[in-house]
Order: C-alpha cells, then structure tokens, then sequence
C-alpha cells in the first residue's frame, strides 16, 4: 500500500471534487425547473402535453445514461456541426436526465396532497394559483425531498461516467493518477472515499432540512 | 333565505340528490339529518359549491347562491383539512391576508382568544387535539365573515362525549353568521342545536320539519324508527 504516494496528488484530486460538485450542482440546478415543469404537464389538463411529457420520461428512463451521453456528445456534432466541450455535453446530458426522473418525483408529490386541501383554499376564496403556491407546492415540496435528495445523490455518484468523455472530474483524475504512477489500488480507493464524503454530507444537509420542514 | 328547488345530481346507476327541495329563513340553524349516505355530505358540497349538480335551482336572497362573493360560503371539513405546514395563527390569516383584508392578525388573535386557544397560535395542526382542531377549522372558517357556515358531521372525528361541548361552540357561532347548516347522524347534537331538522334518506327529503316538533312527533316512519334506534 502507497497511500502516501497520494498525499502529493491530493490537491490534483480536490481540484477534481470542485469539478464533481459544481458538475453536479449545475445539472441539478437544470434539471430540476424542466422537471417541475414535465411534473405540471403530467397533471395539467392538456392531453398533448401529457403525452409528450410521458414520452419524454420514457424515453429518458428507459436509455442508459452512458447511451444519452455518447448521443450528445459524439452523435450531435456529427449530426449539427456543433461541438460541445465535455463538460457542456455532461450538464446537459445529465440535466435531461435528471429532468426525467425528478419529474416523477414532483408528479408524486403533486398528487399526494390530499383532494380536501383543494377544496379548502377554494372555499376560503383563493384562487387556483393561490392555492397552489400556498398550499399545494409546500406540502408537495416536503413529501417529494428526500426522493430529490436520492435523485442528487445518485447524480453525484453517476457523474463519474462524464470522464468517459475527457471531463478531469473526480473519477477521470484517479485514472490519471493511476497510469502516472503506476497505482491502481490507491487512487480509486481515495476516490471512493472522497464520493462517500459527499454523499454522507449531502445526506447529513438533506436530513437536517426534513427534520426542519417535518417540525413545521 | 336560502331556497333549494328540485334540486338533482346523480352519478351513473346512482341517484345521489333526488328532487331536493327546501327553504331556510337567516339567522336559523339547521340540520341536516339522516344515517350514512343519505346524501347530507353530498347536498352540503353542492351547496358550497365545490360538487357539481345535474339540475336545480339555488337560490340565496333570491340571487344565485353561487354568485356570492368569494368566502362567503364558509364549510368546516369532517377531517378539518387544515393546512399542516402552517402555524394555526398563519390557517387563520393566510386566506384574509390574500384577500388584502385589514388587521388580519389582531382579528385572527381575537377569535383564538374567544375560542380560548390563544396559547396556540403558533402551534401546528399536528400538535393539537381533535376538538381543539376543531374550533381552528370554524375559526379559519369565520376569518372570512361567511353570510353561510356549513358543518360536515362535526362530531364525528371527535370524543362522543364532546357532542356538548361541540353543540355549545355552535350556539355560540350562531350569531357570526347568517345561515347555519350542519350535517350530522348525531341525535343528541341535532336536539340541541335544530330550529330546523331536514331528514334524508336515500338523496331525498323524506321529512322537514321545526326541530323541536321533529323531535316529538317525527312524521314519517323512517324518521321514527331513526329517532328509536339513535335514541
């Protein structure tokens, strides 16, 4: 075991954390508004956005993500012309597939808040739009958290997939280090470390925050 | 006056309301009577609007009921259906303060006072018991000034020995409005509080009557074995 060969590689690999994370946090930012709003079309009355919110969801849910993600980033330049730089590609890749699977959470939740509520705010005079944003939207809010804060985690831990396409996130920094020194143990167990970390933080914040909303 | 003129609403193979007819003077409570599912749920969501009809014609001081200002029909839940991501100070005010209603809160603080569950204003609905629950759902209710308060078996989610304490509350929410409807299968409450007893059965009026002369000398058979068995 040469783990302290890794101490001189350590800023290289929290370079790549920031890289992770702001990855990470980019694709969530995106994809969480396109999935709310696949979650209203999948409630809403209209039936062409219903299905095409359906399709969308299948679609993106019934393809590797690996697939998605050679699509866009090998396939649509060929098509368009367009080149994307690996990180563009991954956040987008990622957004439309988180979009997908967030838009299900959302729809849940939309769905659980009980009939009565409606009916409630409607009978104390607020309007549609006023009984969803204070009614509806913080209830659902609140059952739909710790599926997002799964759906965040899994995005964490997928992201390492984008060093496929030469991003130096996280994971693609462990290769790196392992074909420069010739170690193949070392980096990738510091690596795990490093996405267990996140993760135990990111579930540590999530929990704090359901604690909080679940005393309300 | 509320008046209710053949009024129906039925749903495939299933008559909900049939031919409902009757009028209520202001100022009055009445009861809406009768065992489960003889359609007083069902006539008091029509009447507040959230339940379609098939046909019939409501009418409050000769206007269409359902013309009515937005509040104006308050409808105090079975399962109270308070909100329960708010403060029971934020249930009460929430609705007045959208509406751009003044000193919401002074008045919200006033009816908790009379109501005495001042010292839960800033508890959530999860912390209060079912009676207490309750008197927030009418209070919440009374924050919008409604001409028509309707109650959905409010004892129902309660301790049956709160059927007093249930009935005094309405006494004294008589006055805060115009009308007073209040469904229940509850014979002790309805004795209570009737000026008017309306009895169901099957979605039709079976029997109308004042309440107390209901309660004495009950016109029909089926009201007559009602009253025998509740009593």
């Amino acid at each position: 075991m040469q783990f302290d060969v890794m101490l001189s590689s350590l800023p290289f690999l929290l370079e790549g954390v920031l890289v992770t994370l702001k990855f990470t946090l980019l694709s969530l930012a995106c994809g969480l508004p396109l999935g709310v709003c696949l979650a209203f079309c999948k409630i809403g009355k209209s039936c062409i956005l219903k299905s095409l919110a359906a399709a969308y969801t299948s679609v993106f849910r019934g393809t590797p993500l690996l697939v998605q993600l050679s699509i866009i980033f090998f396939g649509l330049p060929a098509l368009t012309g367009y080149n994307m730089s690996p990180f563009v590609a991954g956040v987008l890749t990622f957004s439309l597939n988180s979009a997908a699977y967030i838009s299900e959470n959302i729809r849940s939740g939309l769905v659980s808040v009980d009939k009565g509520q409606w009916e409630a705010a409607e009978l104390l005079g607020l309007s549609h739009k006023q009984a969803f944003r204070h009614i509806i939207l913080p209830q659902a809010f609140r059952t739909t958290l710790p599926s997002l804060v799964n759906e965040w985690i899994n995005l964490l831990k997928e992201s390492a997939i984008v060093s496929i396409i030469g991003e130096a996130d996280l994971f693609r920094r462990a290769q790196v280090i392992a074909a420069e020194k010739y170690l193949y143990f070392e980096p990738y167990v510091t690596v795990a470390l490093c996405y267990f970390i996140l993760v135990m933080i990111l579930t540590f914040l999530a929990k704090r925050l359901e604690n909080r909303l679940a005393y309300a | 006056m509320l008046k209710v003129q053949h009024l129906f609403k039925s749903v495939p193979g299933i008559d909900i309301l049939s031919d409902i007819s009757f009028s209520l003077p202001e100022n009055e409570t009445a009861v809406l009577l009768g065992p489960s599912g003889s359609g007083k749920s069902s006539l008091l969501r029509v009447l507040a609007g959230i339940e379609k009809y098939d046909r019939g014609t409501l009418l409050w001081n000769k206007n269409n009921l359902h013309s009515l200002k937005k509040g104006a029909i308050g409808m105090v839940f079975q399962n109270f259906q308070l909100f329960p991501h708010l403060s029971v100070l934020d249930n009460l005010c929430l609705a007045p303060q959208l509406a751009k209603q003044e000193k919401v809160t002074r008045r919200a603080e006033e009816i908790l006072e009379h109501f005495g569950l001042d010292d839960k204003k800033n508890n959530y609905p999860h912390q209060l018991s079912g009676g207490q629950k309750q008197r927030i759902a009418i209070a919440r209710t009374l924050m919008m000034q409604p001409e028509i308060l309707l109650l959905d078996e409010p004892t129902s989610a309660l301790d049956p020995e709160m059927v007093g304490d249930v009935a005094d509350l309405l006494k004294d929410i008589k006055t805060s409005c115009k009308l007073l409807i209040v469904a229940t299968h509850e014979l002790r409450l309805a004795q209570k509080i009737a000026d008017h007893v309306i009895f169901l059965e099957s979605g039709k009026v079976l029997e109308m009557q004042e309440g107390q002369n209901f309660f004495k000398t009950p016109k029909s058979k089926r009201a007559q074995s009602f009253i025998s068995k509740m009593s």
